[in-house]
């Protein structure tokens, strides 16, 4: 089978960095990351060539599955971040367009606190179908990916090492169960990539970057969590953090993110509200919605305010029976329709 | 002796059978017309003798000439009885009427040296002759062109006043000339505007769709550079043909408002009319001095009437428009007497949002007061508000790119759009051929009741939809219309649910809120 990218593409990216974007123009101009490669543009990159050769035949023989920046299966939102990752290796699926994404992180040495927030947390997003992005470390990364599969939801491990190296090896089950349940690992890194230390910085960005927004359970002041927390503000995305006692020393972080401007979530429903999502409570008040009815809601609750016509390219049936399941959710009163915007009615 | 030719006048759009009687009797010389002749009448006296003399024909002298236009009693206009008066005038003095000399309709002016010129206004008068079952008419050889279009009449083209003549005594043989329907022209592209140019505003482009099928009335309302005029200018492209009858009351409306932008090349083609917004009251509804011309409503008749900017309008000119819009007909009451045109045509008003234009526009901000708002929206008053079945809310959107408005495949283009227009007008026609009305528009009551059947379901989502949406009484009725119309669109017989949703997607909305 073809494969969709090459050698030189797994060289291009382990290399490129933060200036990724900057290089990739330079080498499609060239005609390609082999081209770029063979320009002797970067030659202190070239040495190691060989190694490339050895991952990817490693990687045609494994389950593993590989991304890169154009095709339609790269996370949206990760391609809008300064330096997205030009290859991403996974085990499992990716999470589908229009799938609402919320990344979960918090300290590895949570307290009880953060560990049952994080696992609620998890699960009631889970429950509502949005997919939870953490970091699969222990401590509060585990519990949101535990909760999430628990409420039967999807979920996506951004991993510091190659995505066939469980870390820690101690996550083996969760690892396991994360693929099966039909979530995916990912990493930006070659397979067989231990976890050196300095590649967690890296890996946040992309926890972040694949996220709407990002929840922060339990953070020290000075913490791999706050960083991450910093990078999604960078990126655009919302920051909510988990307010917590002063003198819990693993709430610094979190209550000093709400003094500067983070969203402190009150309650687990809380976060359901923020994104725009309906509770179960009002779930059971609303009338029952079909499958299509369904879809288009979710639709309108992620752009939060849409024109028929977007709604019309991002559902992709025809026009008249779009506007036949419009009439019949403003007619249950789940949305309004006003100056041709449509909007949630809350 | 008497002798009586028929000509024509001009009633509004219909023709009144006009007799030209003359009497020659001894007296004082002397030549009168009476029958309440205007001054281009009264003058056709000297027309008359320099026409005669100059043709080698005997003006009676020492004669005391009577020409009398029965009925006396209402005022003629015009100078297309030249010929009619110059005829009687010799038929009496040769004293040789007959029966098949009362047969002819005489129309045509006169020149000093004998020729006949062109009687101006043909179209309407030879129409309404046809309805009166009169078949041979003399008229000018150079309005033949007019008069050929109308089916089933008997042209007798005349170059001079010798030939006229000469052709009623029987001395000369004029080749008759019978009118016949045009045929259609294959329709030639207008301007290359077409539909599947206006990227992304399918919602208003389906809008149009529906108005132009069962001639509904469609307000759009839309920040500037939406596309309001650009989806306006390519109504032309997409308007069914008209029948014959509908094209032959549009030539007459025309032609009596001595309007040469609608000529025979046309044929088929419905009217469509922009008037600017400083139009005046009369330009509008029809007036001016002697007998009213037809307005710009009745030159839209069985075609469209774009108001662009429409709160820009003058108040009273848009108030004016409440009656025609309901009766399909506007009189016109002048001193001299009343005038009716008929005006049944869709009306399609565009508008802002608010007087910045700027309203909910995600790019710019709204410079508006909340009071300013609320004027502007006003100035289209809610009668007149009530007259629109249609509503389209347009927005700006604020990222064009992401969704490739390039992209010409995703677009309905006019000949689409064409065809199931026509077919929706087809369906329309056989379903209502018992009927006085023919567009779902013209829907009410019992008729209403009778056309627009709905299923369980569809019922059910009727009610439901009313009620939650806050829906009027007449606001439901127009739903109802709309869905008859989608239905037909979509080829069914009967309107399903479906149907009936994408009706409500057009209705009016609460305005209430800024």
């Amino acid at each position: 089978m073809k494969q969709k990218y090459d050698v030189y593409d797994m060289w291009f990216s382990d290399h490129a960095g933060r200036r990724v974007m900057e290089l990739w123009e330079t080498a499609k101009d060239l005609g390609g990351t082999r081209a770029f490669y063979e320009s002797d543009m970067m030659p202190s990159w070239k040495r190691n060539i060989g190694t490339y050769e050895k991952s990817y035949e490693k990687i045609n023989k494994s389950d593993i599955k590989v991304c890169s920046l154009w095709d339609g299966d790269y996370p949206e939102l990760l391609k809008e971040i300064y330096d997205p990752p030009f290859l991403l290796y996974y085990k499992g699926k990716l999470p589908e367009k229009m799938t609402r994404i919320c990344g979960i992180v918090g300290s590895r040495k949570a307290t009880s606190y953060g560990k049952r927030l994080a696992y609620d947390f998890g699960k009631i997003l889970g429950e509502h179908e949005v997919w939870v992005i953490s970091g699969m470390a222990l401590g509060a990364d585990s519990c949101a990916h535990k909760g999430c599969i628990d409420g039967g939801g999807l979920t996506a491990a951004v991993l510091g090492s190659g995505a066939d190296v469980c870390t820690p090896s101690s996550n083996r089950k969760l690892y396991e169960e994360i693929i099966e349940s039909g979530g995916c690992v990912l990493s930006e890194f070659l397979p067989g990539t231990p976890g050196y230390a300095s590649n967690y910085p890296k890996r946040n960005r992309i926890i972040s970057g694949m996220s709407e927004n990002i929840i922060v359970t339990e953070a020290d002041e000075k913490s791999g969590t706050s960083v991450t927390a910093g990078m999604a503000l960078e990126q655009g995305r919302e920051v909510f953090a988990l307010p917590g006692n002063i003198t819990s020393v693993m709430s610094r972080g979190t209550n000093r993110l709400i003094k500067e401007g983070a969203t402190p979530l009150i309650s687990v429903e809380d976060i359901l509200w923020e994104m725009g999502i309906y509770d179960e409570h009002r779930k059971n008040k609303m009338p029952e919605l079909s499958e299509a009815e369904l879809k288009v809601l979710r639709i309108i609750e992620k752009k939060g305010e849409i024109c028929i016509y977007e709604l019309q390219i991002l559902y992709g049936k025809s026009s008249s029976e779009l506007y036949g399941i419009v009439t019949v959710l403003e007619i249950k009163g789940v949305i309004l329709k006003n100056n041709g915007k449509i909007i949630i009615a809350k | 002796m008497v002798s009586v030719i028929k000509s024509c006048t001009m009633n509004g759009i219909c023709g009144e059978i006009t007799k030209v009687e003359c009497d020659i009797s001894r007296g004082m010389p002397m030549l009168n017309i009476v029958g309440l002749p205007d001054t281009a009448v009264k003058e056709s006296k000297e027309r008359l003798r320099a026409a005669i003399n100059n043709s080698g024909l005997t003006f009676p002298l020492s004669k005391r000439i009577t020409i009398n236009l029965s009925p006396a009693g209402t005022k003629k206009e015009g100078t297309h009885m030249d010929l009619a008066m110059a005829l009687s005038l010799l038929v009496c003095a040769d004293d040789i009427y007959n029966e098949r000399i009362g047969k002819y309709i005489v129309l045509g002016e006169l020149s000093l040296d004998g020729r006949v010129n062109s009687a101006g206004r043909i179209t309407p008068i030879l129409m309404s002759l046809k309805r009166d079952n009169f078949k041979s008419v003399i008229i000018p050889k150079e309005d033949v062109e007019k008069a050929i279009i109308i089916e089933g009449i008997d042209i007798y083209p005349v170059e001079t006043l010798y030939e006229a003549y000469g052709f009623l005594k029987g001395t000369v043989h004029i080749d008759k000339i019978s009118g016949r329907r045009p045929e259609r022209i294959a329709e030639k592209e207008a301007n290359g505007a077409d539909f599947s140019e206006v990227k992304g505003r399918e919602e208003a482009k389906r809008a149009v769709e529906i108005c132009m099928s069962g001639f509904h009335n469609l307000l759009l309302t839309g920040p500037p550079g939406c596309g309001k005029s650009m989806i306006a200018k390519r109504i032309p492209s997409v308007l069914p043909e008209m029948s014959y009858e509908e094209m032959m009351e549009v030539m007459s409306l025309y032609s009596i408002s001595n309007d040469e932008t609608y000529s025979a090349d046309l044929r088929y083609k419905r009217p469509f009319r922009d008037p600017a917004a400083n139009i005046s009251l009369s330009a509008m509804i029809g007036g001016g001095g002697g007998m009213p011309k037809p307005g710009e409503i009745s030159l839209a008749h069985n075609g469209v009437l774009f108001l662009d900017e429409m709160p820009e309008f003058r108040k009273d000119v848009l108030e004016a428009l409440r009656q025609p819009l309901e009766d399909e007909k506007v009189s016109i009451s002048r001193a001299s007497g009343k005038t009716t045109y008929p005006c049944k045509f869709i009306m399609i008003g565009a508008r802002n949002p608010c007087p910045c234009g700027h309203l909910n526009d995600p790019l710019y901000r709204c410079s508006c007061t909340s009071m300013q708002i609320k004027k502007y929206k006003d100035r289209i008053s809610g009668p007149i508000m009530d007259r629109f079945d249609i509503f389209v809310d347009m927005t700006a959107y604020n990222n064009e790119k992401e969704y490739a408005f390039e992209d010409s495949s995703a677009g309905k283009d006019s000949k689409s759009m064409k065809k199931s227009i026509c077919l929706a007008g087809d369906i329309q026609a056989e379903r209502y051929k018992k009927e006085s009305f023919k567009y779902n528009s013209q829907l009410k009551g019992q008729a209403l009741q009778k056309y627009c059947c709905l299923d369980g379901e569809g019922k059910e989502l009727y009610a439901a939809g009313c009620s939650a949406l806050k829906v009027s009484k007449r606001g439901a009725d127009k739903v109802l219309k709309v869905a008859r119309t989608i239905a037909d669109l979509e080829g069914e017989e009967f309107i399903k649910s479906v149907h009936l949703a994408e009706a409500f997607q057009f209705r009016r909305r609460d305005e209430a809120e800024v």
